[in-house]
This record gives structure tokens, sequence and C-alpha cells, in this order.
């Protein structure tokens, strides 16, 4: 897969405040990144320089086609409220006059909205402004896609059909970046993940090499979750704890599955309510970031 | 650049503020017929409707310059805010051309503003005064009493539609190129209603210093008005070409001032 944009040593100052420090990226044609931290980390400034509605005080940012096209989804729906949804996207479509009604009517079909619907876009519910948002980024089929919390108003029907669009969109080669908090998500929807704190990228995971190696499990109490503390510590696995409101959880990395583990930690006396292969361990890296940032939050 | 300055000659046009417009000029032609109403003998016609209400400096500070301010100045503050700019300006090649599509489009509006504003006055105006195909006695030869008073003379042999015409485009292109300013102002300040707020309080300092020919020289707005070219013992004397020239100065200075800091700003 050909690399279609580059970031290289991106930084970016307002005021006094550094809000993008040394930031080095690429993407390939087809990869979805996703790009996660908390508030303030300068994800959404990464996405609006790559855009261009942002200029970086050093660093450059490099898309493979000249005349590419670039769709954005922003962060809140930005709609012109007395039209209707068709109309907006044909005012958007008429700035670079590369697609007609046709396109837009697809586009729209594409995401679930009506094309034949007048009722103003002002009146629309939050998860279909987010629709038509989704429809004017795609409409001119772009070869890089950016998305800031794509998923901001979407009902679970609407993630679940974003999640198949990106996933085709990736498929006919379109590059995309996500911007989220919903840590879920993107370890669904991204092949490859970086973590914002403080203007960086402190890491980078790889989610499709993650998957492996690492079990959720977990116990009925806190006995037993020091029991499988102890038995991590005596086999040389390393054992995460994830947040949990219910039962203790926690995410052990090791070379068994989880057939060969679940007799050793019966035969521990460890008391398993459920144990299950990990698909994908965002949060678990989330948090070891957090961890070694001494919490990126604080 | 077309679509672009379509699409944003509709954004500004096509919202729900733009009713403020119908009340506003029917109010201001209701209180400017009912001036000239109240002199029974006059010799009126519909023309002197519109003459009467756009040529009224007050009206035209208070009313018909500051509603024009609250429909477009926020052009720029408006799209950062409600996100529509990332849509637009990632379309567009070249902020230079972005900002030159906003400065168009503000003089569109500004053309559909007048004629809307010159309908509505004049429809206002049937309800009172006859219809004529000419001008009327008294805006061409005015009763001595309104000439003490300082109003209007139009010269004799005017036709009332021509003059209609230039009012309208003088109109647009005045209140295009005052706008342009608290425009620039609010890229280079982008702060939510600052063109709005800086615009109101230079039209009420503006109102306070038209007696000084000092200030009346240096500022724009008395020579936004079309009448003042009118007004025979007015303050000061002003020529059609040097208004132009002025605000055709000021027009080019503000956008080579807003394309310089649209180059550089962050959205």
């Amino acid at each position: 897969m050909e690399e279609i944009l580059t970031v290289k040593s991106l930084q970016k100052t307002i005021g006094q405040k550094r809000i993008l420090n040394d930031v080095d990226l690429t993407l390939k044609s087809g990869e979805i990144l996703g790009i996660i931290g908390p508030n303030g980390a300068g994800k959404s400034t990464l996405l609006k320089i790559i855009s261009g509605t942002m200029i970086p005080t050093a660093g450059s940012v490099h898309f493979s086609e000249r005349k590419g096209v670039i769709g954005i989804v922003p962060e809140t729906p930005a709609i012109l409220p007395a039209l209707d949804g068709f109309r907006n996207l044909e005012l958007l479509a008429s700035i670079r006059k590369k697609i007609g009604k046709r396109e837009i009517k697809e586009a729209m079909e594409t995401v679930g909205l009506d094309p034949s619907n007048s009722k103003p876009a002002g009146t629309y519910s939050l998860g279909m402004k987010q629709r038509l948002m989704l429809a004017q980024a795609i409409m001119e089929k772009p070869r890089l896609l950016l998305l800031d919390e794509p998923t901001n108003g979407l009902d679970p029907v609407g993630i679940i059909d974003l999640r198949n669009l990106l996933f085709k969109l990736s498929d006919d080669g379109v590059g995309i970046i996500i911007a989220s908090h919903l840590l879920r998500e993107i370890e669904v929807m991204c092949h490859r993940v970086v973590i914002f704190s403080k203007g960086r990228i402190i890491r980078e995971v790889n989610l499709q090499e993650q998957s492996q190696g690492f079990i959720e499990i977990a116990v009925s109490d806190l006995e037993d979750w020091k029991r499988l503390c102890q038995w991590s510590q005596e086999n040389s696995n390393s054992l995460k704890e994830l947040p949990s409101k219910g039962l203790p959880r926690g995410l052990l990395q090791t070379n068994l599955t989880v057939p060969d583990l679940l007799p050793q930690l019966i035969y521990a006396g460890i008391k398993i309510e459920s144990i299950q292969t990990a698909e994908a361990n965002l949060e678990a890296a989330f948090l070891e970031c957090a961890r070694s940032e001494g919490g990126l939050y604080r | 650049m077309i679509g672009m300055w379509r699409m944003e000659t509709i954004k500004l046009v096509r919202h729900k503020r733009w009713l403020a417009v119908i009340p506003a000029f029917l109010i201001t032609t209701f209180i400017s017929l009912d001036n000239l109403c109240a002199y029974p003998k006059l010799e009126l016609n519909v023309w002197d409707g519109i003459f009467s209400t756009f040529f009224n400096y007050v009206y035209f500070r208070f009313i018909v310059l500051l509603v024009f301010v609250f429909l477009v100045t926020d052009t720029i503050t408006g799209d950062i805010s409600s996100k529509w700019v990332y849509l637009t300006l990632s379309r567009c090649s070249d902020r230079a051309k972005w900002y030159i599509t906003k400065v168009a489009s503000i003089y569109s509006a500004a053309l559909i503003y007048s004629l809307l504003g010159v309908s509505i006055v004049f429809l206002a105006s049937l309800t009172k005064l006859p219809y004529a195909g000419s001008l009327s006695a008294f805006s061409t030869n005015p009763p001595d009493l309104f000439k003490a008073m300082g109003t209007y003379v139009i010269p004799k042999g005017g036709n009332p539609f021509t003059l209609t015409a230039q009012l309208i485009l003088y109109t647009s292109f005045s209140l295009g190129t005052f706008a342009l300013i608290p425009v620039t102002l609010s890229v280079i300040i982008p702060k939510g209603q600052i063109g709005m707020i800086f615009s109101l309080i230079w039209i009420f300092i503006s109102q306070f210093f038209q007696s000084s020919r000092t200030w009346m020289k240096i500022d724009i707005i008395p020579r936004l008005v079309y009448g003042a070219f009118f007004y025979p013992d007015a303050l000061l004397d002003f020529s059609v070409s040097g208004s132009l020239l002025y605000l055709f100065a000021v027009a080019i200075g503000s956008s080579i001032i807003g394309i310089w800091f649209v180059r550089k700003a962050d959205f």
C-alpha cells in the first residue's frame, strides 16, 4: 500500500502554549488510523492542520495527491439550517464542481438519508446531521477522510452503519483518520492507533498485532483478584487491571490459550466469572500509557 | 470561485434573520411618510417615499446601515463557530480566493438588501402616496420652509426610475464597503460579535460628531448616503466621484488587509 499522507516534525504553538510537539505520522492508502487521547491533547489541532484550516508553526504535511480531495467530518455538524440536506450538499459541491446531483444523491443514500426529504436541515436530529456530514465528506470521492468524533449523536444502528461504511471506503483505498474518545469504537474500526498526550504521540498501537496473547478475565471478588495477581507473578505473566464497576476485571498477557489457562486458574483456587480471548487491547495500552505518563489527565 | 461566491451569497441571504428587513423598512417608511404627510399642501408622489426614507441620514445610519451590518458582519466568526469554515476552506484551493468570495458575497448581499429595501419602501409608500411616472414638485422645488430646514433638492428634469436605480447601486456599493471594515476586523480578532459591536459604536459616534467638519471629512458614514449629493445646504459638499473613489479605496484597503490576515489565520 502506498503512503498517501506524511506528517513530519509537526509543531503548533498558540501564544505560549505548545499544542503539537514534533508529531510524525504516516498513513497508507486503505488504512484506518485512530487517534486517541484526553481533551486538549492536540487531536483536533492535528486534523485541522492536515485539512489546511490551521497553519503549523513548524514541520510539514504532505498529501501524495496534489489535487486530491480531502473529506472532513467536523466535531459538530456544520449545516445551513434553512436549506434541506440535498441543497446543503449541492452548495458545497458547487465549490469544487467535481460532482453532480447523481453523486450527491448516491452519497446521501449511502449514509441512510433520503435525498428527497425537503425538511430544513436545521430540524434534523443530531444523528441525521451527523449522517449529512458524512455524506458531504464522502460525496466527492476523497482519497483521505478525516473524522473528528464521528460517532457523536449516532444511535447504535448509525454507529454500525458508519463502521461498515468506513470498512468499504478502506477497501476502496481511502486513507482514514479518526479522532475519538471512544476506545471501543476506535478498537473495532481502526487498523492502527496513536495515543496522544500533551501534543505528542506517546505510543503507537498496531491493533492487529496486539490482539494476540491477551485474555480478559473477570473474577468473583477481591480475594480472587489477589490470588490471580499472585498466580500471574509466579508464572511470569503480565496482568493489567481494567476499570470496572462490577466484578474485578483484568487483562492477562500469556502464551496460553483459554482452554489451557482455565484449568490452571481453577487449580490455583481462583473463581472465574468470565474468561475470553481479548480481540484487541487498546484500553490496556491506553491505561499503560496513562500509568507511564503519570496519568494522561493530570 | 463562482460556485463558492454563489454558495456564500445564498448562505448569507437564506437566513431567518433577513425577516428583520421587512419590519425595519416598513417602520422607517411610515415614520418618514408621517413627517411628510403632516403638511397637507405638499405635492407628493410615491417616489418621495423612497427618497425621504433613503436620503435621511438618521434613518440611514440607525436602520438601513445597522440592519445590514447585523445581517452580514459575522460571516467569518459565524463560520468559525458553526464549523462551516472547515467544509468550505478545505474545498477551496487558496485562502485568498476564499476571502475574495466572501467579499464578493457581501456586495451581492448588499445588492439584494437594497433591492428588497427599495421594493418594501415603494410598496409601503403606495399605501399613502399616489403613483407617478415623474418626480414630484416637492422633490425638485420644495417649499421655503423645507429649504430652511435643509431638505434634499433633486435637479429638475430627473427621471425617478434612473435615480432609484442609481440609489440602489450606490447604496449597495456603500453598504458593502462599510461592512467590509468590521468583517476585516473579525478576521484579525475572531471573537463573537466583534464586527457588530464595532459598527454600532462607530455609527453612534458618527451621529454625535456630525456637526464637526473635520470628522465629516474623514468619516465614511456620511458618504454612504446617496442623498448626500442632493443637500444644497449641507455642512460638506460631497461629490459623487470623490465619494466613490474614497469608498473604492476603503474596499481595496480592507480586502488587502483581510487577505493578508486570512493567509495566516487559524480557524
